[in-house]
């Protein structure tokens, strides 16, 4: 059976078999172990990336659960102070470097290329050797712990306390390299999904019509550009003071503490919102299916992500304020901070108001979208008391400062990120979470959630200070500090109800079908769960809600070659058809390179030979990564080549 | 698929080679350059930055760096543009054996930057554990150094290609990509070869 020929202004024919066996014999991996190390479909990655980094969240989640067992009684000894500083230490560095960042950013190299109507993510090879480096590091930094050398210095591992001096062994250079390979990983991702975006649109998605997720990816990966340099350079000047003897930060020889406070929290306020972006940008996008109208003033939402993304890099002084920072800076730092809260605020009236004038549906995603609403509200509001140096000073390095990071990225993402797990489950997997275990998961959450944080804020008051393994029954922190436990036990049987879901649904779930939730978004126009190739043809996009606003018509474009991968290039602005440009195929390379830089980065830490060996085996791989094969010269010898613009 | 599906796009006749921002990876090389020029820019900030900590820069009992033979190694880096342009400008005509002809050239003045890349690291004179004046001057060589480095495997590889490989037609904007990346090493030297060579005897 041959694929039938296409033409403008005609139907095409419902009979597309022998076109989708082709398609998955162009696009579809090769079967068993090689085939799942070999992959480059951005789905399949997507989903280890998810699925790696859930995992992270667990272990996360597990030490937490151990820090709220030891906080739960005075002098309690459940844990020592050595082991529950590499527990909190662990926590955050999980929770911020191997959770939240890969995780929206996962999310985002799966959906990205199928909400923009393309086929695979700009540079596939590269997003496989990304998801290797992830899971390497990763896994390095929970073997070091298990190894009792896991890093004990905080997750923002603060110098004079890292540096050699007071941390000898190795467990702040774990740490160091850790957030090497993870800033790595970040920008490698940041990079794919900015040309993702800028280049393989559908025709007709000009730059004002793409989805909110859309553009909060776009405006992340553009932080996460200019924010993860900044934490890459501290760490590189921290792990030399450690293992060559710089002096960057020791004031003995010219070098300064506040150096290191300076570069991580440059990097470390915009990672806040580099997590927050894309999970507004989530709730932006499922919003419309459960109100049933598009999201209320796109153009301020838009503008408000790429305000936030600006100011988000003039504030992370405000962490700063209790170094004794001058009184203007103080002064300039608040205001910026306070400042932030506008295009916020935004954000926030416009979901009320595409609530308030839709139908809302209160299906489990919507629970958690507003849960979400009122969380980070709580969050913000603290946020910008904080913002005051006056008050920053009294709760400085308190609970109360606990307390408002985890509204703000407990309630600010995770609780997004729950919703969109239940959102587009049907889409990934082809069958629907159980809406009455969501129903449960979320109120179990949003309880356990209010339980465990809220007494923080009192806790900060009443002077306890963060990361102490214990304190005396006279503070009186004792009731407070149990009712934060019950919670996190409650949070925790939430999660337990959610994977059970999980599991149960993978196999008992109900069908979805292609739109389950009759959603607008592209996505959903292909089917559940969507091929190798993602459409069959590619979709042409007639207005901002993709799927409502083209009638009862699916319109299409044709012509990309059905005998070699290809990928569809449209102009940048106005998303016109450009060119067609060969995709790479399947390779074990992206994985070879992962284990170089692997090496390289790991045995940095014992032995400078690691830098020649590291060299020679990247160089070997990038060999291996870049040369023709013969596939590649026998799909690519025929091309049409264009020297306009050159 | 509920919707009936209508062809209104027929993109056949596209072209499937192209060249600067219309490719893809023209846009990879830029990112690349703006995150890794970003870290370069934080480390001119550190400059700054712990210069404060002293009252004489260099500090006293440092020589300051001989600026000579990084200002001629300099002009190395500047002349060696000519082959990045012409490497480019060949890799526009499709012409094989010139763009092979320019990229050898380009692969002996990358070794060539190495080794003047080494005189720069002497004419510091000061070790990176002496103090933080140290440290920074030899972490902005080397990061910049170590940028340089991966493009020497780039353009080495590259170049062996061309060779000696089976050239397709994509790699000739890969080629001209390479000359972009070349542009971004040698400019993003300028600076620091002003602040760490020449500043010192101005300010």
């Amino acid at each position: 059976m041959t694929a039938p020929t296409l033409v403008i202004g005609e139907p095409v024919p419902v009979d597309d078999r022998a076109e989708r066996e082709q398609m998955d014999r162009v696009w579809g991996s090769k079967p068993g172990f090689w085939g799942w190390l070999t992959t480059t479909n951005h789905k399949e990655i997507g989903k280890r990336y998810i699925t790696t980094a859930f995992i992270f969240f667990l272990l996360g989640g597990i030490e937490a659960a151990m820090m709220r067992t030891q906080l739960s009684r005075p002098e309690n000894s459940f844990l020592g102070p050595d082991k529950y500083n590499q527990i909190f230490t662990m926590h955050g560095t999980t929770m911020m470097f191997l959770f939240a960042v890969p995780i929206m950013e996962a999310i985002g190299l799966y959906f990205v290329p199928l909400m923009v109507g393309t086929r695979n993510v700009a540079f596939p090879r590269l997003n496989a050797f990304g998801y290797w480096l992830f899971l390497i590091g990763g896994s390095f930094l929970y073997v070091q712990f298990f190894l009792n050398t896991g890093p004990d210095v905080g997750w923002f591992s603060y110098v004079p306390l890292s540096g050699p001096q007071f941390s000898p062994g190795k467990r702040a250079d774990t740490w160091a390299q850790t957030i090497t390979f993870t800033e790595i990983v970040a920008i490698v991702g940041a990079i794919e999904l900015i040309v993702t975006i800028f280049k393989q649109r559908a025709v007709g998605m000009s730059l004002n019509r793409i989805p909110i997720f859309v553009w909060a990816m776009l405006v992340t990966a553009f932080m996460i550009m200019f924010a993860m340099p900044a934490v890459a350079t501290a760490s590189m000047y921290l792990a030399l003071d450690r293992l060559v003897g710089t002096h960057f930060f020791n004031p003995a020889e010219g070098g300064d503490v506040l150096l290191w406070q300076h570069m991580f929290w440059f990097f470390g306020h915009p990672e806040v919102y580099i997590i927050f972006l894309p999970a507004t940008g989530l709730v932006s996008t499922m919003l419309p299916a459960f109100t049933r109208r598009p999201v209320f003033g796109y153009p301020a939402m838009v503008l408000a992500l790429i305000s936030v993304a600006f100011m988000a890099f003039g504030l992370w002084v405000h962490h700063m304020f209790a170094t004794g920072i001058p009184q203007l800076a103080a002064s300039f730092f608040t205001a910026t901070s306070t400042m932030i809260a506008i295009p916020s605020g935004v954000q926030i009236f416009c979901w009320l108001a595409t609530i308030w004038s839709g139908r809302p549906r209160f299906a489990t995603p919507m629970l958690f979208i507003l849960g979400f609403i009122f969380l980070f509200v709580i969050g913000g509001v603290t946020g910008v008391m904080i913002a005051s140096v006056p008050f920053d000073l009294q709760v400085h390095d308190t609970f109360f400062i606990v307390a408002h990071f985890h509204y703000v990225l407990v309630g600010g993402a995770v609780f997004p990120l729950f919703g969109a797990i239940y959102y587009w489950f049907p889409k990934v997997t082809g069958r629907m979470l159980s809406e009455k275990l969501g129903k449960w998961n979320f109120w179990l959450f949003l309880i356990g959630m209010n339980m465990t944080f809220f007494p923080m804020h009192w806790l900060g008051f009443y002077g306890m200070p963060r990361r102490v393994y214990t304190y005396l029954a006279s503070t009186g922190w004792g009731p407070l500090n149990l009712l934060a436990s019950v919670g996190a036990l409650v949070i925790a049987i939430s999660v337990i109800v959610f994977l059970v879901n999980v599991v149960t649904s993978l196999r008992h779930g109900e069908i979805a079908g292609d739109n389950p939730w009759d959603a607008d978004t592209l996505e959903w126009a292909t089917t559940s769960p969507p091929p190798p190739y993602n459409f069959l043809h590619l979709p042409v996009v007639q207005g901002r809600s993709a799927l409502w606003d083209e009638g009862d018509e699916h319109q299409v474009a044709v012509g990309t070659s059905t005998e070699r991968r290809e990928v569809l290039l449209t102009t940048t602005l106005d998303a016109q058809p450009d060119s067609r440009e060969s995709h790479p195929h399947d390779s074990i390379w992206p994985l070879a390179m992962a284990l170089a830089i692997g090496v390289l980065f790991i045995t940095a830490i014992f032995t400078p030979l690691a830098l020649p060996i590291g060299a020679v085996l990247g160089f070997i791989a990038f060999a291996g990564w870049a040369w023709p094969t013969r596939q590649d010269v026998e799909s690519e010898s025929d091309e049409k080549v264009s020297l306009e613009g050159a | 698929m509920t919707k009936r599906e209508r062809v209104t796009v027929d993109v056949t006749e596209l072209p499937t080679v192209v060249f600067g921002h219309r490719a893809l990876l023209w846009w990879g090389t830029w990112g690349f350059a703006v995150a890794e020029g970003m870290t370069l820019v934080l480390s001119i900030a550190t400059y700054f930055y712990l210069r404060r900590n002293f009252q004489a820069y260099p500090p006293q009992g440092y020589p300051r760096p001989d600026w000579i033979a990084p200002t001629v190694g300099m002009a190395i880096f500047l002349a060696t543009c000519i082959p990045a342009y012409l490497v480019k400008k060949s890799a526009v005509r499709l012409d094989r054996s010139a763009t092979t002809r320019w990229l050898v050239i380009l692969s002996v003045c990358s070794l060539v930057l190495c080794a003047v890349r080494t005189v720069d690291f002497y004419a510091l004179r000061v070790l990176w554990m002496t103090s933080a004046y140290g440290s920074i001057q030899w972490v902005l060589l080397g990061f910049h150094g170590s940028l340089l480095l991966i493009e020497v495997a780039e353009v080495i590889g590259t170049t062996a290609l061309f060779v000696n490989g089976p050239v397709l037609p994509r790699h000739y904007p890969d080629a001209c990509d390479i000359g972009n990346y070349w542009y971004f090493l040698v400019l993003s030297w300028l600076p620091i070869w002003f602040i760490v060579y020449i500043g010192p005897r101005i300010w």
